[in-house]
């Protein structure tokens, strides 16, 4: 994103919406500090400025994914979604993709609204496969990775800015502690913060494997959360 | 996208937010995409053509401005007996489709109990880790995490609060305002409005500056 400074009138309507921080206001107009810039185009869909002096800048590899993982509505062509660009547990009445016995995580880098850089995505992913995790195929980070059992990511692409990814994986149930102790550990080394989100398939009986986990470890978890409430119709029996 | 799951807040606050999301299951977009160019090839090139002009950003705006709700499919509820009745339709109409309600579990189990449905998958919130200190102040966390996707800035909501503040708009418009960069409408303008009110006097009695200024 770039502002035409012979556009320009110097109003400064555009700074408080900018998520990432990166307009700022020199003399009486403003500019974009590129390296800040998350390409996420809040900016220039709001329609804040008066006379159209945001200006979208082509983007090409890597400076793309920025916006790939900072706009909402771009579509991950790998894996058919769009926002962050994974259906997670919200399909998996109809996937399967998380199973009795199977511990899910979701590993938002970078929210609530921060941003990170792809270098720190791969500090937490290399840090948790080393516990023994299982990366979700259908996920647009785990198509970045260059190796998929060590979550090294590709070297061209850890220096850009976005605003959040998702790192997604599972392990087995009696691996969960094991995770979440990693995640705790890797977390004193990231220059952004992570959310994250621990999915558990229901049983029969209605008990939640991992929430008995998480309660007799006395892990915190928010009192609000997400429930897949089982409308779906498998995609296979 | 976990965009409704780290949603932040009181209990007492997120006793009034409950959101639906209805997911068609991972067939890629691509392949409904070519059979639909396949059978209708003359609609698919309008569209594309609607869509390349115009982004789809703005295209999502304009759909979800035309709609009464002001949302495109993602229904947001401030009380479960509205909940529970749109979940007895899905319900009934048994479309196949995956339903994920977000929300406190205590709540949402509650509801579904009353429609005979239960748990088949659950995500807990294990919080945020990392540099914390690089947060904005909680009360404004509240609402942005209301925008899972943070299109919403808590520079923009410091500078909202800033002009209600100086009389310049009302709490409605300044919800008004932040809803706008939610495109997935999952924004709960009832809930913003009283956090807002509460932001506002919460930062002006503590004698903050009247003035907005980039953090």
């Amino acid at each position: 994103m770039r502002i035409n400074l012979e556009k320009c009138i110097g109003c400064m309507e555009c700074i408080p919406y900018c998520p990432a921080g990166a307009i700022i206001a020199t003399g009486n107009k403003c500019t974009v500090n590129e390296d800040r810039c998350f390409e996420c185009y809040v900016c220039l869909t709001s329609g804040i400025c008066p006379v159209d002096a945001l200006e979208k800048v082509p983007l090409k590899w890597p400076r793309i994914l920025r916006h790939l993982f900072s706009s909402v509505a771009m579509l991950h062509k790998q894996t058919g979604i769009d926002g962050r660009g994974t259906a997670e547990m919200k399909t998996n009445d109809v996937t399967g993709r998380y199973r009795h016995g199977e511990a899910g995580f979701t590993v938002d880098v970078g929210r609530p609204g921060i941003g990170t850089t792809f270098e720190d995505v791969e500090k937490i992913s290399m840090t948790v496969a080393k516990v023994g995790v299982e990366f979700e195929q259908m996920n647009p980070v785990t198509k970045l990775m260059t190796d998929k059992t060590t979550g090294k990511l590709r070297d061209d692409i850890k220096k850009e800015r976005i605003l959040s990814c998702v790192l997604e994986f599972k392990t087995e149930d009696a691996k969960a502690l094991p995770v979440i102790n990693a995640l705790k550990k890797v977390s004193k080394s990231v220059n952004t913060v992570f959310s994250v989100g621990c999915i558990c398939r229901c049983r029969p009986d209605g008990t939640i494997p991992v929430k008995t986990m998480l309660d007799e470890a006395g892990i915190f978890y928010r009192p609000n959360g997400k429930i897949n409430i089982g409308l779906g119709r498998p995609l296979a029996p | 996208m976990t965009h409704t799951l780290h949603r932040q807040g009181s209990v007492e606050s997120l006793k009034e937010d409950y959101i639906v999301l209805i997911m068609g299951g991972d067939i890629p977009f691509d392949i409904y995409r070519r059979r639909f160019h396949k059978k209708f090839p003359r609609i698919y090139e309008m569209v594309k053509k609607v869509f390349l002009n115009l982004g789809i950003l703005k295209l999502l705006r304009i759909i979800k401005k035309a709609k009464p709700d002001g949302s495109y499919g993602n229904p947001v509820f401030n009380n479960k007996k509205e909940l529970v009745s749109y979940l007895k339709e899905l319900k009934e109409r048994n479309t196949g489709k995956s339903v994920v309600v977000s929300g406190l579990f205590d709540e949402v189990n509650d509801c579904l109990k009353e429609i005979n449905l239960s748990p088949h998958t659950v995500q807990f919130s294990l919080g945020t880790f990392g540099k914390k200190e690089l947060l904005p102040k909680e009360e404004i966390l509240e609402i942005t995490t209301m925008c899972g996707h943070h299109m919403i800035s808590p520079n923009l909501v410091e500078k909202l609060a800033s002009d209600i503040e100086n009389g310049k708009i009302s709490h409605e418009e300044a919800v008004r305002v932040m809803s706008e960069q939610c495109v997935c409408g999952v924004f709960n303008k009832g809930r913003a409005c009283k956090l807002m009110e509460a932001l506002v006097n919460r930062l002006y009695s503590l004698s903050y500056s009247k003035t907005w200024t980039a953090y």
